[in-house]
């Protein structure tokens, strides 16, 4: 498991900004974690998971259309055809396997674009555990098939009325009911957010897709200059960048929700814009006000709809490892439709994000660039037609 | 550092609900009312150690203006200490770190605040809090859960000063009927240090508050009081600390 820091922290961000209730808990999941994952024996059932029920490894394909369109060679990495449509699958069935080892029967998620959700009740529909998501109300509307799907599954949804009722507040509501029921339960967290280890876990489950990208595109002869990715808390960015950090000659771009634009105020450009501070455990860069309270983030995108950040994420682009640009939900749409028509993949809003980046991003002409396609756009059908 | 004079009850209030003036006068009043350890909490958008109740008291104080920030909170300890108060504000990491933890420090020490209570800051990551609050002479008070390591427990208990906070039970701020037994926790704390104890979190009725007396120096009542103070205003409030405070002569009182 390279770099899990031990003191929980990625250059100063990170750590564990947490009520003493929970540290127990935290201690043990990255005892656990640390101690299991290694063993073959949880490999191979993790591994086992991945390709008969996820359908590992996910395709790599070469985008004609979008690669003519705009002068670059476009690697697509089809986190999309995972099962349940996106990546966060292969994080939940990780994180449900370590409950499972723990003894815990009742598993505590948080979702915003409904992804993570669904990912959580699947993988406790699979192995038998008892599943609780905590969802905004606001995303509940924007997002109505994942909460069905997730009920379906027989999960729990609980609706969140607190604050903008979306991921902020399900994500808070998530760790209260975790400071409850810490000694019977276990948070899946959803993205490389949240106290130390949960970074360093998610990264872990989700580097499965850079680490697949690398060798497939090894296999082809190819490198890519840029690996891009969308970041609302940055699971699927980590996931694709982590195997790609080491080789200072791969540029990683973030693609963050410009929302009605930078200066509007109304956006969710953590890495962007926004400045260190705590939230929900970690020290990152942090939407906040003159005081110190959070901002209330925006995006037509639910799963980037997010005032914070990975602290990972937060030390690469503190470092200058990690290139960082934003892009508006009125771009993002377009984009949308633009992926939709030429490739025939209808993308996730968030993942559309990623791809209006090859429209505004001033990457060198000829360039070589993979794009994690972080999840599939059915969820989104009804924002579509809206729009 | 000193210790602080726990009264029987530590009542906790959200500086800005209903508004600013109503906060200080509540403390005031709460002080004259055999309380001189206040917890003043200062609002956050996001406070995850908090229940329901005090998170919308919160949110209540966030709408109101002028908004109730630290530079509020150092303006308004000092007509608290006057009355013979020492006001503890309670506020989330966030909070002092956008102000900057010496400064934070700096100004507690100027207006005489009594203590600050970081609920989401942990002793792995407290080297700068510690230092700033031995600096300017403010005490960091400390929360300590049930579920407390026995490597963590000695570290906590050494870097405590003013007094220390068991949380009764896992969970966040509320009210609960039932108390656990809090005897071994608070017996090791003892063991190791002479710093006063109080015990809260589901605290309400005055059974509850004489069986934590029993073991412990002071209850922390939050909840309950914010709830009160939300349905009936002030006087509302003060009656029900009124109800849930022992005979003065009961009490453990200056420790």
């Amino acid at each position: 498991m390279r770099g899990v820091p031990l003191d929980g922290r990625f250059g100063p961000f990170g750590g564990r900004f947490v009520p003493d209730t929970l540290f127990s808990a935290l201690d043990t999941l990255e005892k656990v974690f640390r101690s299991v994952v290694p063993t073959v024996s949880f490999r191979r059932e993790y591994r086992q998971l991945l390709s008969r029920f996820v359908g590992r490894p996910t395709p790599l394909g070469y985008a004609e259309t979008l690669s003519r369109d705009t002068g670059y060679h476009v690697w697509l990495k089809r986190e999309d055809l995972c099962h349940t449509g996106a990546h966060k699958i292969n994080n939940a069935l990780g994180q449900a396997l370590l409950a499972k080892r723990m003894g815990k029967q009742r598993i505590i998620a948080e979702t915003g674009a409904g992804q993570h959700g669904v990912a959580t009740a699947t993988a406790c529909a699979l192995l038998g555990l008892n599943c609780v998501v905590y969802m905004g109300e606001e995303d509940m509307k924007r997002q109505s098939p994942n909460v069905f799907r997730m009920r379906y599954l027989g999960a729990e949804v609980v609706p969140v009325t607190a604050g903008s009722r979306t991921l902020k507040d399900a994500t808070t509501e998530a760790i209260r009911d975790w400071l409850t029921t810490v000694e019977s339960s276990h948070y899946i967290i959803g993205s490389v957010v949240g106290p130390h280890p949960y970074p360093s876990i998610v990264r872990t489950f989700q580097s499965v897709i850079g680490r697949e990208a690398r060798w497939q595109l090894k296999r082809l002869g190819e490198r890519p200059h840029y690996v891009v990715a969308c970041v609302g808390g940055g699971s699927n960015a980590m996931g694709i960048f982590h195997s790609f950090v080491p080789f200072e000659s791969v540029q990683l771009l973030a693609v963050e929700a410009a929302g009605h634009g930078l200066e509007s105020g109304k956006h969710s450009a953590s890495l962007c814009r926004g400045t260190p501070g705590v939230l929900h455990g970690a020290l990152s860069y942090l939407l906040q006000d003159q005081d110190g309270q959070v901002a209330l983030a925006h995006s037509v995108s639910a799963g980037l709809d997010y005032p914070g950040v990975g602290p990972e994420l937060s030390y690469l682009k503190s470092v200058g490892r990690l290139l960082t640009c934003a892009v508006t939900d009125e771009d993002a749409l377009s984009a949308s439709r633009w992926v939709s028509m030429s490739e025939g993949i209808i993308p996730a809003l968030e993942t559309s994000h990623a791809f209006a980046a090859l429209r505004s991003y001033p990457f060198p002409k000829g360039a070589h660039i993979l794009l994690n396609v972080s999840g599939r756009g059915d969820k989104d059908l009804g924002t579509l037609m809206n729009a | 550092m000193r210790n602080l004079p726990l009264g029987p009850v530590v009542p906790y209030i959200t500086l800005g609900d209903p508004d600013i003036p109503s906060s200080v006068a509540l403390a005031q009043a709460m002080v004259a009312a055999g309380c001189p350890v206040i917890e003043l909490g200062v609002p956050f958008s996001d406070p995850i150690a908090d229940g329901p109740v005090i998170q919308t008291s919160h949110q209540r104080a966030l709408l109101g203006s002028p908004r109730p920030t630290l530079s509020v909170l150092f303006d308004v300890v000092p007509s608290i200490r006057a009355v013979g108060g020492y006001p503890v504000a309670m506020c989330s990491a966030n909070l002092v770190l956008h102000y900057g933890i010496d400064g934070f420090f700096r100004q507690a020490a100027a207006c005489q605040l009594a203590g600050a209570l970081i609920p989401d800051l942990s002793i792995e990551d407290a080297a700068e809090w510690v230092a700033a609050s031995h600096t300017h002479g403010v005490p960091l008070i400390w929360m300590v859960s049930p579920l407390v390591s026995a490597v963590r427990l000695p570290r906590i208990v050494a870097a405590a000063s003013g007094f220390i906070y068991v949380i009764s039970s896992t969970g966040t701020t509320g009210v609960r009927d039932q108390l656990p037994n809090l005897s071994p926790l608070i017996q090791s704390i003892r063991a190791h240090s002479s710093v006063p104890i109080a015990v809260g979190f589901g605290i309400n009725r005055p059974d509850q508050v004489k069986q934590v007396l029993q073991v412990a120096d002071a209850a922390v009542v939050g909840s309950h009081l914010v709830d009160q103070l939300m349905r009936g205003g002030a006087s509302a409030a003060l009656e029900a600390l009124a109800h849930l405070l022992p005979p003065r002569s009961e009490g453990r009182g200056m420790s």
